[in-house]
Order: structure tokens, then sequence, then C-alpha cells
């Protein structure tokens, strides 16, 4: 599965650290959802990956930074990490998520929970797919 | 009435079985039950007092009698026959088996319903004016706007796991039959000076332990743009609502520390990137959606219409007459309340026989509607006069004619601690006290509209804030107290009610009342003076010294 299949990269800096060292281009960046959204925009070109971390369950403000990402054109990988959890990974799809981390046998679950989502998609998201009446 | 699509009845179904194949993992303890509790609220399952509770969508409050005979028997093979309207529109079933909550769905969805967002920390089903398309005073009818803004809220991916729960209500006329001041978005159908609709659009709204009325934040958004705004404003609620205390986490705690100006320029920033894509409404779209909202097919007014039914010498019928049927925008046509206020059961309840006996009846004299309102009432909307005095007849042999709406005993009441786990204190007991010592009609048509409503605990999902009349139920040292508030108002002008004084005993809430309502009718100028009026010209004291003595003078 795509989403299984890119693999870590080898280094990964968390973003505070990366301002700290004036952000040279990297690998791997990792960001909590609290980050500064309009600094980190103007910062993606220096990363092939931005992680997203999900420090709770109910915490969603990773689908809107990864939104908004997609739509300031950003190219690279976008990763979910954290507390991702296989009932959310179609709606992390959905927004702009191509790759995520599961926790350790999640996996085998994952596939047919994708494939039993509900694939009716009535709104315009970062999946290139406009809205239903479009 | 909308009528699903291929691609409507895909997402239902689809749903059914995403969400059967997620209780059957739990059940296996595949699933931690945190994370089980999210998924479950998401589809409208709490897990209450004394077992599950699934809360079904009613989209605007608007339901074919075919819809009303699905949840008859719902309730009938699953529940223990009866259920609950809640003044969100929907309705709510107390009793189900987890296990068979799956099997419900698949059920309803071939009537094209769902419970989709019907609780959770997410976009909650929309509501509206019960009255949308009949009203006589009503500029346009809200009903397209709810369905395109319900099939947009629907499983929408960005806003799943918001801050907290988010409710969303539209008006299409100036009386605000929906509440939407105290709503996280409000929209009121507005013209522009071309004549061209839109929405004024109100923000942080809301009841719950801080009740503050919502904001404009635009006076005028152009139709075609409704969905890149809800989606703006959606936007930077997720991103800087509070996530660390769930009392603050509402939308209005937001608007409220950052300012509304400072919340408005926000959305405008987010709003100007996205307005012109793809979700900018085609005029398409609006038409299809406002297709399915066309007026019926009305008799003319001659064949409709009979100017003598004020002369039918029925006295139980006349009264049923002036208290319960509103006026209509179609001549020849009224529009019927059916309070499901009735004294034997709880505010809201219906039992399975009554649902079908109104399904026959919405079918015979109502182009088969039916609709509730957020005062958990139904409407039968397309009544021709001729048919009244029948329709009442048939009302009456289902318990259903009582002539009591927009009196206080027309009360709005959560189900409490009877049933809810969030509750402090009971309410249904009050509701049943109330309707025993006020059941003399006459003596409520004399008090005039009043706005009873009763909430079991801070969430107030009885909306006491907002009642002329407010009951909060609180736990005080072991005891179940209820605290007053009067002049609250859901009207054009809403407004919260101000705190009456100390806790009263349960078995005090009664001659309460009773000392509210003698001192109202003591003090008013003459019968027309609404108990809302004279509240609003001579403030509380008076009240308070009532109910609680002088001494209360310098204690407060």
């Amino acid at each position: 599965m795509e989403l299984l299949k890119k693999p870590q990269p080898s280094i990964v800096i968390d973003y505070d650290d990366w301002l700290a060292i004036d952000a040279p281009q990297v690998e791997a960046v990792k960001v909590i959802a609290s980050v500064d959204i309009a600094q980190l925009l103007n910062l993606i070109t220096r990363t092939d990956e931005i992680q997203i971390e999900f420090s709770a369950f109910a915490d969603g403000r990773g689908f809107s930074i990864a939104r908004i990402l997609r739509r300031a054109g950003y190219g690279g990988v976008i990763r979910a990490v954290g507390d991702v959890a296989v009932d959310r990974v179609a709606y992390m799809q959905r927004v702009g998520f191509d790759a995520i981390e599961l926790k350790d046998g999640e996996e085998a679950t994952l596939l047919p929970r994708l494939l039993g989502h509900v694939k009716v998609k009535y709104q315009l998201s970062s999946d290139g797919l406009g809205p239903v009446y479009a | 009435m909308y009528i699903y699509n291929e691609i409507d009845q895909q997402l239902v179904d689809e749903r059914v079985n995403q969400f059967r194949d997620q209780t059957q993992r739990f059940l296996k303890g595949e699933i931690a039950d945190d994370e089980y509790r999210m998924l479950r609220l998401m589809n409208g399952i709490y897990i209450q007092r004394h077992a599950p509770m699934l809360r079904v969508a009613v989209p605007y409050g608007q339901m074919t009698s075919v819809q009303l005979r699905a949840l008859a028997k719902v309730s009938r093979t699953y529940d223990k026959g009866y259920g609950h309207f809640t003044t969100r529109q929907n309705i709510q079933f107390n009793w189900p088996e987890l296990a068979q909550i799956p099997d419900i769905l698949a059920d309803l969805a071939q009537v094209q319903m769902h419970a989709i967002q019907t609780s959770g920390a997410c976009i909650r089903s929309v509501t509206s004016d019960p009255l949308a398309g009949v009203a006589a005073d009503e500029l346009a009818d809200s009903r397209p706007w709810c369905e395109i803004i319900r099939q947009w809220s629907s499983l929408h991916p960005e806003f799943a796991y918001l801050p907290r729960k988010f409710k969303i209500a539209v008006t299409g006329s100036k009386a605000d039959r929906a509440a939407v001041q105290v709503h996280d978005i409000g929209l009121r159908i507005v013209h522009n000076i071309q004549g061209e609709l839109g929405f004024e659009v109100l923000v942080g709204g809301g009841l719950g332990r801080t009740p503050i009325i919502g904001q404009v934040i635009r006076k005028y958004l152009p139709a075609k743009h409704l969905l890149s705004y809800l989606e703006a404003i959606l936007r930077i609620y997720n991103l800087h609502g509070r996530r660390d205390n769930k009392y603050k986490a509402r939308i209005k705690i937001l608007v409220k520390a950052m300012g509304v100006d400072a919340f408005a320029q926000l959305v405008e920033a987010e709003w100007q990137q996205i307005k012109d894509t793809d979700l900018q409404l085609p005029e398409a779209e609006i038409k299809r959606v406002s297709s399915h909202f066309a007026k019926p097919y009305y008799l003319s007014e001659q064949e409709a219409g009979f100017t003598q039914v004020n002369s039918i010498v029925d006295g139980d019928f006349q009264r049923w007459l002036t208290h319960n049927v509103l006026p209509h925008q179609q001549p020849g046509y009224r529009i019927v309340m059916v309070p499901l206020k009735n004294p034997l059961s709880p505010p809201g309840d219906i039992t399975h026989q009554q649902m079908d006996g109104l399904a026959d009846l919405a079918d015979q004299y109502s182009f088969g509607n039916v609709r509730s309102t957020h005062d958990q009432n139904l409407v039968l909307a397309y009544v021709a006069e001729k048919d009244l005095y029948e329709l009442w007849h048939g009302l009456t042999d289902l318990s259903l004619g009582r002539a009591n709406h927009g009196t206080l005993t027309d009360m709005i009441n959560c189900p409490g601690l009877d049933y809810c786990s969030l509750a402090n204190a009971e309410t249904l007991v009050l509701s049943e006290r109330i309707n025993e010592a006020f059941d003399d009609l006459d003596y409520l048509y004399d008090l005039g509209p009043i706005e009873l409503k009763i909430s079991g605990c801070i969430n107030a999902c009885g909306h006491h804030h907002i009642g002329h009349i407010g009951i909060l139920g609180v736990e005080k040292g072991g005891k179940q107290v209820y605290q007053f508030t009067l002049g609250g108002s859901d009207s054009e002008a809403a407004q919260l009610g101000k705190t009456l004084g100390r806790s009263i005993a349960q078995d005090q809430v009664v001659a309460t009342i009773t000392i509210i309502l003698n001192t109202y009718l003591a003090l008013r100028h003459g019968n027309d003076e609404t108990f809302a009026q004279v509240v609003q010209r001579i403030g509380l004291l008076p009240f308070k010294e009532a109910v609680y003595g002088t001494a209360q003078k310098t204690a407060a």
C-alpha cells in the first residue's frame, strides 16, 4: 500500500531544533499541532518531508495543517506520526497525507478499513477531487 | 423534501457498513474504549445511565410520513415503543442494544435516514426554522441551504476532530424560530440592495456553562460563497480553538478571547484564499437542491379554504384553532402545531402508535410531511382549512390535540437525571408536577405566551438561559435544588435570563412558579402585556421580593 511504502527518512529533525540552526535544507522535519503555520509555509522548500505529530486521538489540528500545506503547493511527503489509528487514515489521505506511521500490528487491519471506508466524498479537499457537484 | 440520489444513498449505506465493522471490532476488543467512544459519538451513540442512547438525525426537522413510520418501527422493534424529540430537532431512542444499533441504522438507511454527526466533536446535524417554506413572514426558504450544508459537512475529512461540538442553524425569516443567535454559527437569509439572496453570518453564540449571544461577523455573504465562508470559520476554529479544557473549547470562547474583530480578520484572510475555488456553489447545484423544496400542489383558495372555520360550534376545537393553528403563506392553508407535551410523559416523548397515527394524518392532510421543532413539538405544515376539523378529531384520538401550544406547559425539558449521565438533577419530576398544578387551560390562556425551559445540568440542553422562566437543576450538598432565571428570550433579539436568587428546593418549585405568575398577573398593564414584556419593564426586583421576601433586597 502506497501509504505504508514510503520509507522513514534516516534523519528527522524537530521543527524547533531546525529553526534554531536557521532551517537548512533537510530530509525531514517534524512539527507539532501548535506549529506557527505562516512561518512553516515560508520554509517548505527546504525539506523533502514534513511529519505532523498527532499527540492525541482527539486532536484534529493536523488535518488542517496538511490541507494548508498542500494548498500552498507543498509537493514533498506529509507523514502522520503519533496517534494515527486506522479508522482515521482515510480522512488523512483526503486532506493530503501520503505517508503514515502506524502502531505495531495495525498494518494488517488497515487495508480492509480503507477499502471499507465511505467512498462518497461530498467535499473539496486535497485529494484532487472536486466537490460532488462540480 | 430532499430525496436522495444514488450518491446520497451510497454514502449512508457505506456509513452503516463502516460503523458495523467498527462496532464488531470494539465488541471483540480490537478497538480501545476511548477510540471507539469518539467513533460511536460521531454516529450518534452515547452510553447513558441505563443503556446506549441512539440519536437519529432529522436534518433541519424535515420528515416524510414514511420516515416517521420507520422511526415508529425502530422504537417498537429495538426499543421500548417510544422515542424522544430533542431541542435540536432530532429523535433519541433510549434503550437499544449496542450490538443491534448497526441493524437499526441499516433499517433507517432504507428510508434515507442516518445518525451521522448527531453527536461528537464535529459539525452537528444542521437545524432550521420548522416553518421553513410555509411561514407567512418568510423571506426565503432555508431548507435548500440546510441541505447544501448537510452534504458539505457530512463526513468532512478535515473537521471530524474539532476542539468541541459545532452547531449551525439557518433561518429564512426575521422571527427567529431556529435560535440562530445561540449557535456556533447562525445564518440569517437576507437580501442585498440589488435584491440578491445572501446570508448574515453570526458566530460564537451558545448556551452551556458560558452562555453568549452570537455576534455578526459578516452582514452580507453572497449565497454562492456559503461553503467557502463556513470552511474558513471551521478551519480557523480547528486550528485555534482551545483543546486543553473542554469547558473552554467551544468557538464562543475563542471569539470572546480574541475579540470578534480579530477573529473576523483571520476568517477573512483564510476565506480570500478559498472563495474562488470549487467551493463556490454553481447555480445549477443551488437549483438542483432547491427543486426538491418546490411548493406542493396546493388546492385553490376556493377548494382549500373554509371561511366558516371560526363558527364551528365546538369549544374544544375553537381553543385548539386559536392556540395550535398558525397562519400560512398559502391562502386557504394553515400550519398545525402538534405539541408533544402530554402531561403523563416527558416533554418531547412520542409513542410508536402516535408516530404511526400521525404519519397517516400527514398523508391524509399535509402532503405526507411532518416537521420537528426546537421546542420539542411536531408540525403538520400544509393543512387545508376545510380539513382542520377532521384533523383535530384525528389528533385528539391520538392524544396529540392538546391546545397548549405556546403556553406555560408547552415547556422545553431535557431528560435530566432519570436518563442522562451528565445531569445533576431530575427534570421530569418537575414537568410532571407543573403539568399537574397548571392543568386549567383557561388559566394558561389568561397567562398568555410564556416559555418555560428546564435543564438538569449546566450543559443547558433545556435552553434555560433563553426561557422567559428558566430553571436549572444543580446538586448542592447531596440535594437536588433549582436555580431560577427570568427575562431570557429566544426571539429575534435574544437575551439571556438573569438569576432570580438562591436555589429553590425541589418540592418548592411549583410554589415558586405560582408566586412568579401571581406577581406577573398583579403587575401587568392589562391582559395584553405579556410576561416577557412585564419582566422587561419592571426588572427582577418585584419577583425577588415576592419569592424570597423583602429581606432579599439587602442581601441582593
